[in-house]
């Protein structure tokens, strides 16, 4: 698993939507004096447990690929903004020196075409840093819409999880009357809320109900989600444990 | 599943649940998870695509940049000798400055 130091945990916090993912998939608990709070607040709370334990989930794929967009977003943008400067300098320092041998050209008697191969290609590189604004305007726009589209992604595959976890749950649900095993309101209830997987994995090991041999609590997937789930919820019902 | 707790109607419910959340089942719903994620992934490789190619321009700019920023030095500099040959004063004081200074570091060493 990729090891996310404290910058990366940094530039994570910057984008609201992902840090409310690793919360929700690390279980974390947001302190509501927390919500809306500002960026050097939110690293003292996105810790790299939470964003591990995040990780360490059957759907948490889309949260990697997430990162990696916003990596590479984060990368893009930066290279591009260092580069305004510096050519808005240069496009002024043409213009100034395109004006002072006008100027020159004007007041003063000097041959017309003496400047005229310095002035071309000022000229011709005027025009080059030109089309490389335009370019980098136009990145920077194109960018914009991929952050927007990216978090809109996001929100969506979240949403998907949460659909088809909820689908897949009310199917299992119905295990319980096969068996006959009632579980209460609560349990029930319970059984049917998202349930992190480190959260779960702790639920099993406070019950000291040993894990099934092939659920590899690094790496779990979705039929080790469900099922632990199942499990869970029926360890709970006929023992009494609580969470 | 192996169980810590021996209350035997915990062990018969274990035991039918195991038989109903059979491999098939199991892999059935894990199977549904993994379309789900594939889904997203490829989605996702959209974005992805173009922030590549907005990266690459991005790489491009930059290395365009000092390229322009020595051929406008260069038409400056060729301004400066042109405005030397007719007596008068540089068009750009500064870089003339640091012409010269480059020339004579250049003599010396």
């Amino acid at each position: 698993m990729a090891n996310y130091g404290s910058y990366a945990r940094t530039v994570l916090t910057d984008f609201d939507e992902l840090v409310r993912l690793v919360h929700k998939y690390s279980g974390t608990i947001v302190p509501t004096d927390k919500v809306g709070a500002s960026t050097l607040e939110k690293i003292q709370y996105l810790t790299s447990t939470e964003v591990r334990n995040a990780l360490n989930h059957p759907h948490a794929d889309f949260i990697r690929s997430i990162i990696r967009i916003l990596g590479v977003y984060i990368k893009t943008i930066r290279t591009l903004l260092e580069q305004e400067q510096p050519l808005m300098e240069q496009k002024k320092y043409i213009e100034e020196t395109v004006s002072v041998i006008g100027t020159r050209l004007q007041l003063e008697e000097v041959e017309a075409d003496t400047f005229q191969n310095a002035i071309a290609q000022l000229e011709k590189q005027y025009s080059a840093l030109l089309d490389l604004q335009n370019r980098l305007d136009s990145s920077k726009a194109q960018l914009s819409e991929v952050l927007a589209k990216t978090m809109k992604m996001a929100k969506q595959f979240d949403k998907a999880w949460d659909q088809y976890r909820a689908e897949q749950l009310n199917d299992l649900a119905t295990v319980f009357d096969e068996i006959n095993l009632s579980l209460g309101d609560n349990a029930r209830q319970d059984f049917l809320q998202q349930t992190t997987w480190t959260h779960l994995v702790q639920e099993m090991q406070s019950l000291k109900v040993q894990l099934p041999k092939d659920v590899d609590i690094n790496k779990p997937d979705y039929s080790h989600y469900f099922l632990l789930k199942t499990y869970n919820a029926m360890y709970k019902s006929l023992t009494g444990g609580a969470s | 599943m192996a169980t810590a707790t021996s209350n035997p109607a915990v062990q018969q419910n274990a035991k039918a649940l195991q038989s109903k959340l059979n491999k098939t089942v199991l892999e059935k719903l894990n199977s549904a998870g993994q379309a789900l994620t594939h889904a997203q992934t490829k989605e996702s490789q959209g974005a992805t695509t173009i922030l590549d190619q907005i990266a690459l321009t991005a790489k491009e700019i930059k290395s365009r940049l000092p390229e322009i920023k020595s051929k406008v030095r260069m038409a400056v500099v060729e301004a400066n000798n042109k405005s030397k040959e007719i007596g008068q004063d540089p068009i750009d004081n500064k870089l003339s400055a640091r012409e010269d200074l480059t020339d004579s570091a250049a003599l010396k060493g």
